[in-house]
């Protein structure tokens, strides 16, 4: 910017006219000094001073000249501090925006000191009347407890005036026959006694002639209303120590501010600093939801897990309850604490209805609500990509939890699902309105095998994963971009790739059956590790996911863990994954009465505590219904819920069809030759066996049975061309025996 | 007078008399023993000296070699009350001790 033409001073057109006016001098501007230049500042066309931002020398810069010099000897170390850059106007605005009301909101709005006034008024009448309806219990107490008083203040007195605390001194001077310390505290003793007797007399008289001069010249009530006073008075003193004489009318409840102070000394108390050491706090208290946000620096050296390992005592030092009391990580230093410190147990309160209930329809392919975290804000979940296993002991919400995923997949009608209960509760009953494949418990009923069912839903959803990569890798990358599947091509009917949620409660009764077992195991497996990536996912849940019930083989499998109490934080690390405990999540530490409540983690990046929405059973039928008509809306409706019969899946029962190939007449037979009957017998299961070498199948063969009890030994045979090999074959009788043992455990 | 005459009269039988009157003298040197552990030392009769043997009376006193000058000596009672708890505490000590 040209100085020049801004400053009228400089305008060699306005230098001529004092010159030339006649009227006295022209009005110049005062040339400002500005910095030691003395530049001549340019004025505005409004008269104000101009600074060019570029041209004032800033404190920082100075000295930068020598930086390159390094650290000068006797030059502070520490940088200057900032100074304050407000203006005194500005200071001054910001005091008085500061400034406190002289009296409060209520005091000054007539309304508002109505409405205090009449609520203080009701409040102090109930009071009232609470206690003049226990006025007879608290005569009743007094007459109780008053002589007993009495004589507890009394024993007071006495063990003054004698001097009872030096009794167990003289009777040990006595014992060791101690006579010269006997006699100097017997003299001690003799002083005080005497004295004290003086004092004790001269109050006595003084409360004796009081009392009959108050008698005398107090009116009757005043006398009797000091009487009562003397009297609760001693009925307090009488009272057991864990008991008053006036109930309070009121619960008081620990409803305080934190201050500064308090977080110091439970950090002292859980002794992750010295009292003259102290915290450093670089935010201000502040209130977070329902609760308190500290952010606190511990001492140098004392990091986040010694302040994760101490939790308990600081929620002891700061006299609240240890689920009161959230530690955050903070990244920016190793020392640095974010606490949350609830004014109540958050995970004891009822998080409420789930917001499913009233919503029309959800899109799956977005996160969805699933509950509250512990400071009430909303967690939102997705299962896209991932599967989920949900562990827990029984009634604490692991059904419901689990319900409410799949409701929110229900009213999502381009959304295919699977629900298996194995534990038949009516939990699930009711998902048979849009389920696809549906089945309760592990017992056949109506004619219907469940388990076969789940067999065969789990060999069509397998068969549908191979066929979805097949056919994504297929699509022309204009369709599909990334070779993955997209909402578009979710909800596209002719391709029928719909998003997939597979339920599985209580896995274990399923992966625990003494035939098909083995089998369910190695289809959930394949789903859980492969089907997410073309949206087919899998959600199971189990009491305690030990080796037994849900094995690690599958449990790993599952990317998000979610586990509600459990017994011992070793099962929460099973659950949640090992290394959890050591993050500091710990199911155990749930309450029975944290109903619903768990810790996610995997789902997102940052793990922590969910309290899960509830949907009851009714609410849970009202949203099934309304699924369905917005699936028969859509045209979605599909499988079981369509009306469908749902295949039975022939259960490869390995045992049953190796008996079958081997007829009565023959006592063994070489572990070729079955394999090869067996792919006769059921080529859909037993066809790529046979497409092995020799060796391969008689493996094969081998590791099949050995669950069953059965060996493959060598096996002496005749062939059609005379010669008699020695090859490795199954005895019939082996197999029989086996199937009677088996039939025996299941019964 | 009255002593007498109780203890002549049919509803008041001598033994029970003698046995109160134990139990009275009892608890009242229990109460003696307790008020005032100390009593006056026999050999010195409270004096703290004793006269020696064979030696004028004048310049024969010595220092009482059982109370040690005090003139005093725990009463007998008292002793019998220390003994008795200190030997009741070992013992509570030892129960206590041996069953764990």
């Amino acid at each position: 910017m040209n100085h020049e033409e801004l400053s009228p001073a400089d305008d060699p057109s306005e230098t001529d006219r004092p010159g030339e006016s006649d009227e006295g001098a022209a009005v110049l501007p005062f040339r400002v000094r500005f910095r030691k230049n003395s530049a001549a500042a340019p004025v505005g066309e409004d008269g104000s001073v101009y600074v060019d931002p570029d041209e004032i020398e800033l404190p920082d810069d100075e000295g930068t000249d020598d930086e390159d010099e390094g650290p000068r000897e006797g030059e502070l170390v520490d940088p200057p501090p900032s100074k304050d850059v407000l203006t005194p106007a500005e200071k001054r605005a910001a005091k008085s925006a500061a400034r406190k009301p002289v009296l409060p909101e209520w005091a000054r709005s007539t309304d508002e000191f109505k409405a205090v006034a009449t609520w203080a008024a009701g409040h102090y009448c109930m009071v009232s009347a609470y206690h003049a309806v226990r006025a007879p219990l608290y005569v009743g107490k007094v007459a109780v407890y008053a002589p007993r008083g009495a004589w507890r203040w009394s024993n007071g007195v006495r063990r003054w005036v004698f001097d009872s605390e030096g009794a167990p001194f003289r009777a040990a001077a006595a014992r060791d026959e101690d006579i010269e310390e006997y006699l100097k505290l017997t003299r001690v003793r003799n002083a005080r006694v005497r004295l004290r007797l003086i004092v004790a007399t001269i109050a006595a008289t003084v409360l004796i002639v009081a009392g009959t001069l108050l008698a005398v010249a107090l009116s009757s009530f005043l006398w009797w209303s000091t009487v009562v006073a003397v009297l609760m008075l001693l009925g307090q003193v009488g009272m057991p120590a864990d008991q008053r004489l006036i109930d309070p009318a009121r619960v008081r409840f620990r409803h305080r501010k934190l201050s500064a102070d308090i977080v110091t000394r439970a950090f002292v108390a859980a002794g992750l600093t010295r009292p003259d050491q102290g915290l450093t706090f670089p935010r201000p208290i502040t209130q977070e939801g329902n609760g308190w946000r500290v952010v606190l620096d511990l001492p140098f050296g004392k990091t986040f897990t010694h302040a994760l390992k101490a939790q308990e005592q600081i929620a002891s030092g700061l006299d609240a309850a240890m689920t009161q009391v959230f530690l955050d990580r903070d990244p920016s230093s190793a020392r640095r604490v974010s606490m949350w410190v609830a004014k109540e147990d958050p995970l004891a309160v009822p998080v409420g209805k789930s917001p499913l209930i009233t919503t029309d329809r959800v899109d799956f392919w977005k996160p969805f609500p699933w509950g509250r975290d512990e400071r009430g804000n909303e967690v939102m979940v997705t299962m896209l990509w991932l599967s989920l296993l949900i562990g827990a002991v029984p009634r604490q919400g692991k059904t419901f939890s689990a319900r409410t995923i799949a409701l929110a997949a229900a009213l999502d009608p381009h959304v295919r699902l699977y629900v298996f209960d194995g534990k038949a509760s009516p939990d699930w009953r009711k998902f048979d309105k849009v389920a696809h494949r549906i089945g309760f418990g592990i017992a056949p009923y109506n004619g219907i095998d469940p388990v076969k069912v789940l067999i065969a839903a789990l060999r069509e959803l397998k068969a549908d994963v191979e066929s979805r990569y097949q056919r994504l890798s297929e699509l022309p990358v204009s369709v599909c971009p990334e070779g993955k599947l997209t909402p578009e091509l979710s909800r596209n009917k002719s391709l029928n790739m719909p998003l997939t949620l597979v339920v599985v409660d209580e896995v274990q009764e399923y992966l625990q059956h003494p035939e098909h077992g083995g089998e369910i195991l190695d289809l959930l497996v394949y789903l859980a590790r492969v089907a997410p990536a073309v949206g087919v996912s899998l959600e199971t849940s189990t009491q305690k996911p030990d080796d037994k019930a849900c094995p690690s083989v599958l449990r790993d499998q599952h990317q998000a863990r979610f586990s509600l109490r459990v017994g011992s934080w070793q099962v929460s690390d099973v659950v949640l994954g090992a290394g959890s405990y050591s993050e500091g999540l710990d199911a155990s530490r749930l309450l029975k009465s944290h109903k619903g409540v768990g810790l996610l983690k995997g789902m997102s990046d940052d793990s922590g505590i969910v309290r899960t929405y509830l949907v009851t059973g009714e609410d849970a039928d009202r949203v099934l219904t309304r699924a369905r008509a917005l699936r028969e809306q859509e045209g979605t409706l599909s499988g079981s819920a369509a009306g469908e019969v749902q295949p039975a899946g022939e259960a490869s029962d390995l045992l049953a069809d190796v008996a079958a190939v081997m007829p009565a007449t023959a006592a063994k037979l070489w572990s070729e030759t079955v394999v090869d009957r067996l792919a006769e017998l059921r080529p859909e299961i037993y066809g790529p066996w046979a497409e092995m070498e020799q060796k391969a199948k008689a493996t094969q063969l081998a590791t099949a049975l050995k669950p069953y009890g059965i060996e493959t030994g060598q096996v002496w045979l005749k062939t059609e061309d005379g010669s008699n090999p020695n090859r490795r074959g199954v005895k019939r009788e082996e197999v029989l025996a086996a199937m009677a043992a088996r039939k025996r455990s299941a019964s | 007078m009255t002593l007498l005459a109780a203890s002549s009269s049919p509803a008041l039988p001598l033994s029970v008399v003698a046995v109160l009157a134990a139990l009275a003298a009892l608890s009242g040197y229990a109460l003696l023993c307790a008020v005032s552990p100390f009593a006056r030392c026999k050999p010195c009769e409270g004096n703290g000296k004793t006269r020696k043997r064979g030696t004028s009376p004048k310049r024969g006193w010595k220092t009482c070699r059982r109370c040690k000058g005090n003139g005093l000596r725990l009463r007998i009672g008292r002793r019998l009350f220390h003994t008795t708890r200190a030997t009741g505490e070992a013992t509570r000590r030892l129960h206590k001790a041996g069953t764990r």
